[in-house]
């Protein structure tokens, strides 16, 4: 497979006010590649996933997706996004999962244009690549966490995307339903080559497709690369100080390095 | 039937049954959004434009669709001033629109008679030019929301992940804001401006409750509010009741009817019965409601 450059994050910095929240950010990702973001609680994860989805804007540095700088990057519907809170949705709201999936076709249909047949089948076959075909006509909101995460998995994938970002897909949802996700992804990632950012503490499902695993507080701390770095493993990288932070809730303190991958 | 001869009736149900199709499918988004307060103070504004257009002379919907859109914007800009506490951008639009109402029919003595029937409704009231905006209004309304359907669904279920893959969250939040006051001011001839806003909540509360699909819940919701309007317009022509308020009262009656109904099935002995509004019996919300 071509080894496109899909993602690329240069001198990155953001501040909230003068608290600055990442420093001095590189990274590149190829396609193909699944990468796993981990580190503590307020080290900036889902500020850098904001900054990559245009939701935010750099204090300096630049991002890249697919050569194309994020503020030009006007093919959105390439990126999958299944946030956090995807399953904080109102679960009285009226809609199937059949409706709930296709609905991820709408950026790709485009403004005033309708949902044709065709977009119809998309959300079938993405129902069944998350094995949710049996449900697909039943109200969303009467599905259990795991079942919804799958939903609005299948809503992410239905466009097809070419970078799939995850922030958290184990939150809010038990260990097995988490197991049948993360093995969902193997396959994407090896059957179609599916590119992955995934924001994580639960390193071990995903372990054995992982190319890279990120350790982020601020800066980048490590790089791993083609291995399962143990939390253990990870605070030896990113030093004394980041293990006293992981472990005693010390007041955050920048980790030392900053490796430009 | 004797109703349908005249032609002031044939007028007043053509009409309604144009409103009765809007009101619900504008209606759903509204709910889906947690717009409903909204749709009240839009219906406020319309107070002031009716009393301009009454002292201008120019017709009163006309003027009421002018100053709801106006108002429209206003509370999108509200919104986003006080976007911790955005209520407040509803109070003070629905206390604006009334006040600028009073000083304007105050100014304009002698047009409170006629005040009244926009006040109320007064739909067996319609003439022919009523009718002709009512028709060309609800028409564009109708083809915008049919052509923005599946991104205010998106919006609705999940603004997050809308604006992130890129749709227009704001301008499309925008042109439905003024698309529900051009709704409410279309429709104030039908049920009167105290009584537009239920129209197009009481429908869709009732559908929410039974559908479990979001096709399901809006024709429910059209069917629901057509039926009230029909027998409104019955119960006004037979036994001469106020026909705003008897379509209002009959979208409740159909409301309290199905949350009875509901929990009739949900008694002990009638398991297996799950409604994607939660257990009616307890109240209980299946899972989550507030995120």
């Amino acid at each position: 497979m071509n080894k496109q450059t899909v993602l690329e994050i240069s001198r990155l910095s953001f501040t909230y006010g003068c608290h600055t929240v990442l420093d001095d950010i590189n990274l590149n990702i190829n396609s193909g590649e699944v990468v796993c973001i981990t580190g503590p609680n307020g080290a900036g994860k889902t500020t850098l996933l904001k900054l990559l989805l245009g939701q935010l804007k750099p204090a300096s540095g630049t991002i890249k997706l697919f050569g194309v700088d994020s503020a030009r990057f006007e093919e959105r519907y390439r990126i999958g996004y299944l946030s956090q809170r995807a399953t904080h949705f109102n679960t009285q709201f009226p809609a199937t999962a059949r409706e709930v999936v296709v609905s991820g076709r709408t950026p790709k249909v485009g403004l005033f244009k309708p949902l044709l047949k065709e977009d119809f089948i998309k959300a079938d076959q993405a129902l069944e690549m998350v094995g949710m075909t049996e449900f697909a006509n039943e109200p969303v909101g009467n599905l259990s966490g795991g079942q919804q995460q799958r939903v609005l998995l299948a809503r992410t994938l239905v466009c097809e995307p070419d970078l799939l970002i995850l922030d958290e897909p184990g939150a809010g949802v038990d260990r097995g339903a988490l197991d049948a996700v993360y093995q969902l992804l193997k396959t994407l990632n090896r059957q179609q080559g599916t590119t992955m950012l995934i924001v994580t503490h639960e390193l071990e499902g995903i372990a054995s497709i992982m190319t890279r695993q990120v350790c982020l507080d601020k800066r980048i701390c490590t790089c791993a690369c083609h291995q399962y770095t143990s939390p253990e493993a990870q605070m030896k990288h990113c030093g004394r100080r980041m293990m006293i932070q992981l472990s005693e809730s010390q007041p955050k303190e920048p980790c030392y390095g900053n490796l430009s991958l | 039937m004797e109703i349908f001869h005249y032609e002031f009736m044939q007028r007043a149900i053509l009409a309604g049954l144009l409103v009765g199709l809007i009101c619900p499918a504008v209606g759903l988004f509204i709910a889906l959004r947690r717009m409903s307060m909204i749709a009240d103070a839009l219906a406020h504004v319309c107070l002031s434009g009716v009393a301009a257009g009454l002292m201008t002379g120019v017709h009163p919907v006309l003027t009421a669709s002018l100053f709801a859109a106006g108002g429209g914007l206003v509370i999108e800009r509200l919104r986003k001033t006080f976007r911790c506490y955005s209520e407040i951008s509803i109070a003070i639009l629905l206390s604006s629109g009334v006040a600028i109402g009073a000083i304007l029919l105050d100014l304009g003595k002698g047009y409170s008679a006629n005040f009244m029937s926009y006040l109320f409704g007064s739909i067996v009231a319609i003439n022919l030019q009523d009718l002709k905006i009512i028709l060309l209004q609800g028409t564009a309304i109708l083809a915008l929301v049919w052509l923005l359907k599946k991104e205010l669904f998106y919006i609705s279920f999940d603004e997050e992940n809308a604006r992130v893959s890129g749709i227009p969250v704001e301008a499309i939040s925008v042109c439905f804001t003024v698309l529900t006051a051009l709704t409410i001011a279309m429709s104030i001839r039908v049920v009167g401006i105290l009584l537009v806003s239920s129209l197009m909540v009481l429908p869709v509360a009732t559908a929410m409750r039974i559908a479990g699909s979001f096709r399901g819940a809006l024709l429910l919701a059209v069917l629901f509010a057509e039926s009230a309007i029909m027998v409104g317009l019955f119960a006004s022509f037979y036994i001469n009741l106020a026909p705003g308020g008897a379509i209002v009262m009959t979208s409740v009656f159909l409301l309290l009817a199905t949350l009875a109904y509901q929990k009739v099935v949900s008694q002990p002995g009638n398991k297996g019965k799950s409604f994607p509004g939660g257990n009616p019996v307890t109240g209980e919300a299946n899972q989550r409601c507030q995120e």
